[in-house]
C-alpha cells in the first residue's frame, strides 16, 4: 500500500486548483470586507446617537416654555397650541404679547405640508433653522407635536403629552427616534 | 521504491521556482496586507466607539447637575475661534458654585468646584474635546436678578478619538438641550457661593 502511494503520481487538476483557490480567496475577503464595514456602522450609531439627544431637545425646550408660562401666572397651554411643530434652541416663551391657547409662540413653526431639515452651522456647530447665511441642512428632521388630554371634571385641558421625533436617512434605510412626555398643569382652577 | 524516489534527479527549472515563489510572495503580501488594515480598522473603531461612549458620559454628568442648577451664566475665557462661550457658571442644588470650561489648549472638559479649585477633567485621557459652547437662556446677570425666561442650556460637543490615525478629524458632533427645574430665582438665598 505505501509502495502503491509513493508511486501514486495523479495529483490534482488545474481545475480543481483553481477551485479550491477561490472558494478560499472568496471567504478570506468575506471576512475583511466585515471587518471594514464595521467602521461604516460606526457612523450608523453615532447618527443614532445624535438624533437621540437632538429629540430630547425638543421635549426640553417646550418643558422650559411651560415653565415660564406658569411663572407668568397666564395658562399652561399659552403659546403652545395642539399642533406638530418645528422648533430650534432658540424658541422662546414670549413676555411682550399676551398668548392664549391657540396662537403658537413666534418660536414654533407649524408643520402643513413638508418638513425642513435642521441645519448645522459650521462655525457654532448649533442646529437650527436659521435659512439665510452658510449653515447646511443636516440629514436630521425633527418634529414637536403637542396634543392635550382632559383628566379634570370641569374640561380643563390639563395634561400636555409632548411627542419629539427625529427622522434620518442613511445606508440602513429610514430611521426615527421618538421620545414623549407628560406635562401636567401645576395650577389648575379645581372645579 | 524508496531507493527510486531517492534516486530521483529530476528537480524544478529555475523558471518553474521563479514563477512559484513569486506567485507565493505575491498572494502573502496581499493577504498580510489585508490583515493589517483590519486590524488598523478595528483599532480605530475602538477608539471612536470609546469617544462616543465618553462623550454620552459627559452630557450626562453636566445635565444632571444642570437639571436641578440655577443661577447659570455663560463666559468666554478662552475659546479662540470658537464662536460660541465655552464656559458655563452655576450654582448647583448643594448651593456650590461649579464651573463647565473647554480647556482649548489640552482639549478636554473642565468641572470646576470649591473643593477642586483648579479644575478636574470629566473627559477620558484618549478622547479629545475639539469644541464646547453653551447657549443659555435666562441668564442671570447677577444674584439678585430675575431669569427672563424659563432657564435652558443648549451645549455642543464635538468629540474624537485623541491619537488615532485616519479618525482624528471623525467628529462626532452632538447637540442638546437641558431646563432647569428649579425656576425663577438667580440664587440661594443665604447659601455663601463658592467662587
Amino acid at each position: 500500500m505505501a509502495e502503491n502511494s509513493y508511486r501514486n503520481r495523479s495529483g490534482q487538476t488545474i481545475m480543481e486548483m483553481v477551485v479550491a483557490l477561490s472558494v478560499l480567496t472568496v471567504g478570506f475577503l468575506g471576512i475583511l470586507t466585515l471587518i471594514n464595514t464595521s467602521l461604516g456602522l460606526n457612523r450608523v450609531v453615532s447618527d443614532n446617537y445624535r438624533a437621540t439627544y437632538l429629540a430630547a431637545e425638543g421635549i426640553e425646550i417646550i418643558k422650559s416654555l411651560v415653565a415660564t408660562n406658569e411663572e407668568k401666572n397666564i395658562p399652561f397651554c399659552a403659546g403652545i397650541p395642539e399642533g406638530t411643530y418645528e422648533l430650534d434652541y432658540r424658541a422662546r416663551a414670549d413676555t411682550t404679547t399676551e398668548y392664549d391657547c391657540v396662537t403658537p409662540y413666534p418660536g414654533l413653526t407649524p408643520i402643513f405640508m413638508s418638513d425642513t431639515p435642521l441645519r448645522l452651522h459650521p462655525d457654532t456647530n448649533l442646529y437650527d433653522y436659521v435659512q439665510a447665511g452658510v449653515s447646511e441642512p443636516s440629514n436630521f428632521y425633527r418634529r414637536v407635536k403637542i396634543s392635550y388630554q382632559t383628566t379634570l371634571l370641569n374640561g380643563e385641558r390639563d395634561k400636555m403629552v409632548v411627542e419629539s421625533f427625529v427622522a434620518w436617512k442613511d445606508k440602513t434605510g429610514d430611521n426615527e427616534i421618538s421620545l414623549a412626555t407628560y406635562i401636567f398643569n401645576s395650577k389648575p382652577r379645581l372645579p | 521504491m524508496k531507493k527510486f524516489l531517492l534516486q530521483s534527479r529530476q528537480g524544478f527549472t529555475l523558471i518553474e521556482s521563479l514563477v512559484a515563489i513569486s506567485i507565493f510572495t505575491i498572494i502573502f503580501t496581499v493577504g498580510v496586507g489585508g490583515f493589517v488594515s483590519a486590524m488598523r480598522t478595528q483599532r480605530q473603531l475602538q477608539a471612536l466607539i470609546s469617544a462616543n461612549s465618553n462623550a454620552s458620559l459627559v452630557i450626562e454628568q453636566m445635565s444632571r447637575e444642570i437639571r436641578t442648577g440655577l443661577g447659570f451664566l455663560t463666559a468666554s475665557p478662552d475659546c479662540g475661534t470658537f464662536p460660541l462661550p465655552c464656559e458655563l457658571s452655576f450654582t448647583n442644588v448643594k448651593g456650590e458654585r461649579v464651573i463647565y470650561r473647554w480647556n482649548r489648549v489640552t482639549e478636554e472638559t473642565l468641572r470646576i468646584s470649591p473643593n477642586n479649585l483648579s479644575g478636574e477633567p470629566i473627559t477620558a485621557r484618549n478622547v479629545a474635546v475639539r469644541y464646547l459652547g453653551f447657549s443659555v437662556l435666562g441668564e442671570c446677570a447677577s444674584s439678585n436678578a430675575t431669569p427672563s425666561h424659563g432657564p435652558r442650556i443648549t451645549m455642543v460637543l464635538g468629540i474624537s478619538p485623541r491619537s488615532e490615525r485616519g479618525v482624528r478629524d471623525d467628529i462626532t458632533r452632538i447637540q442638546t438641550t437641558v431646563s432647569s427645574r428649579q425656576g425663577f430665582i438667580c440664587d440661594h438665598p443665604g447659601i455663601e457661593v463658592g467662587l
